[in-house]
């Protein structure tokens, strides 16, 4: 572990440059430390794959007093548990689905299979408000992002960039090959908690139908299972 | 009797509504957006005895066309947009009071890129998620500023006391800026002479530079460029170099994570004067250590509680 200034209101910090479940819970152990206890002058948190950027307002605090603060903090192995939930996603007529067979051999069928038999750590929020950068994905369907990003990505899309699979919380330009689309609202800017999935939570994929899709679209009291965590 | 609200008549390249910014929503992957200048735009609101935290308009370049229905104070500040009241040229930094009917034009740049409009009460819209902040790329649900949009004002409360910036506190502005920046987290992996060309150089700022970044013309070097790194947090200031070699200085309506290597950052007192360059205007940058960053912001925030 690696405590660095970054800026002149931030600080990083900085774990194994690997991508595992057992370096993002010492990320998260730190994120939640910070989290609970409210330290004056920090702004922000930033938990990501392997590192936690904390933004300060210098003019409340200062690094030398966050760094004492830091090594404060004595890591528990204790795994914290995430909730896990369940996210629908209807894989029909899915915009990549020919790039996906092409690239792995595999049927239509079986590569759905696979996307739906894991649970996946949510790693990272970032990039968009709440674009859920999650791992990992099976070997046999990883696909790498595509050269040219696509102008526009619709919201919910579901795709794999290499190890990770993710969400598009609202429609953006994207380079994720995309496998499917939930109808879930994964982001609200105006509602009471615009967020309902966080960092360290977990999601399983199941796959619904072209009309499922609909009915749970229209349906604005849908709430994703919580099958899992606290 | 005009009713309290102020007419856009012409939107002009970009203007949008700001404040402070989102704060504590970074591990959402939510922006910090707000004023860009910070610096300007606590001197408008100051001027009309507003909260440093009231939204004010944010104007880039020029064309913002307005009228006002009610008679309010206002300012102006930041950078010199060529605004006319009336047809008059009006002076920024200080108080000014409009009547209903009274037009305000913002003409021609002819210093800074964008200026603040303060209006006495704020803008009083609803906050999403805590701030009345623009993102320019996402619609969260403010207001956005296009021919024809109305906003309301706070009815007209106690007088307004008329005030002035000391000339010697008004920011100048200029079409080059020396930027000091701090070594960032992946400084060490880059080979030196490509850290020394990022202060070798004056940088031209792109065309497609923005409230989400600034793209700078040219690289840095290519061939030696370090490896992306897993994404991790980025945040204003941050200055990244993509897998041309370009660097990219991000703002407040960047992303909040990000994979290329992050050679430095920007001290937060320079990314006001940033804020201020357009396309064709130039930057350079100098590196220095982080007391005496430390040493520029207690100034900088002196400054500002002045």
């Amino acid at each position: 572990m690696e405590v660095k200034r970054f800026g002149d209101q931030a600080c990083i910090i900085g774990f194994e440059e690997i991508v595992s479940t057992r370096v993002h819970h010492r990320v998260m152990s730190f994120y939640r430390y910070f989290v609970s206890y409210k330290m004056d002058g920090i702004t922000d948190l930033i938990p990501s794959y392997n590192a936690l950027t904390i933004v300060f307002d210098p003019m409340i605090t200062h690094f030398e007093k966050l760094k004492k603060e830091i090594e404060k903090v004595s890591y528990v192995e204790a795994d914290h548990v995430g909730r896990t939930f369940s996210m629908p996603v209807c894989y029909e007529n899915a915009i990549d689905q020919d790039a996906f067979c092409d690239a792995t051999g595999l049927s239509w069928h079986e590569i759905v299979d696979i996307h739906t038999s894991n649970s996946y750590h949510v790693y990272m929020v970032g990039f968009l408000p709440g674009f859920l950068y999650m791992g990992e994905v099976d070997k046999a369907i990883q696909l790498p992002r595509k050269k040219i990003p696509r102008k526009k990505v619709e919201a919910g899309s579901v795709g794999i960039a290499g190890a990770q699979t993710g969400v598009y919380p609202i429609a953006s330009p994207g380079g994720w090959n995309i496998l499917g689309r939930t109808p879930v609202s994964i982001f609200q800017p105006a509602a009471k908690n615009p967020f309902p999935i966080e960092v360290g939570d977990k999601i399983i994929f199941y796959p619904i139908s072209k009309n499922d899709f609909q009915t749970i679209s229209a349906d604005k009291g849908f709430r994703m299972e919580v099958v899992g965590g606290v | 009797m005009g009713s309290n609200q102020l007419l856009i008549k012409k939107a002009g390249l970009y203007t949008s509504i700001q404040d402070l910014g989102r704060k504590g929503l970074m591990n959402k992957g939510v922006a910090r957006s707000g004023v860009t200048d910070a610096q300007s735009a606590l001197l408008a609101n100051w001027l009309v005895g507003n909260s440093p935290d009231d939204a004010l308009l944010e104007i880039t370049y020029q064309g913002l066309h307005i009228r006002f229905e009610c008679s309010t104070a206002i300012a102006i500040s930041g950078g010199d947009l060529g605004a006319k009241l009336n047809d008059q040229s009006v002076e920024r930094n200080q108080t000014m009071i409009v009547q209903p009917g009274d037009e305000l034009r913002f003409e021609q740049r002819k210093s800074g890129f964008r200026a603040y409009l303060a209006i006495a009460g704020g803008i009083p819209q609803q906050a999403i998620m805590d701030s009345r902040s623009t993102h320019s790329m996402i619609d969260l649900g403010i207001e956005k500023i296009k021919d024809g949009t109305v906003l309301k004002l706070k009815p007209p409360g106690k007088r307004i006391e008329q005030r002035s910036v000391p000339q010697e506190l008004r920011p100048v502005f200029t079409q080059h800026f020396t930027a000091r920046i701090l070594p960032g987290p992946e400084f060490e992996l880059f080979p030196k002479a490509y850290i020394d060309q990022l202060t070798n150089q004056s940088w031209d700022i792109t065309a497609d530079s923005n409230r989400m970044g600034y793209r700078l013309k040219g690289d840095i070097g290519s061939d030696q460029l370090p490896e992306g790194i897993l994404s991790s947090g980025i945040i204003p200031g941050t200055i990244q170099v993509t897998s041309s070699g370009q660097p990219i200085i991000l703002m407040n309506d960047g992303p909040t994570t990000g994979g290329y290597a992050r050679i430095g950052n920007v001290i937060t007192p320079d990314l006001n004067y940033i804020a201020q360059l357009g396309p064709g205007d130039t930057l350079r940058f100098k590196w220095i250590d982080f007391p005496e960053a430390d040493r520029l912001n207690n100034q900088y925030h002196k400054y500002l509680t002045l």
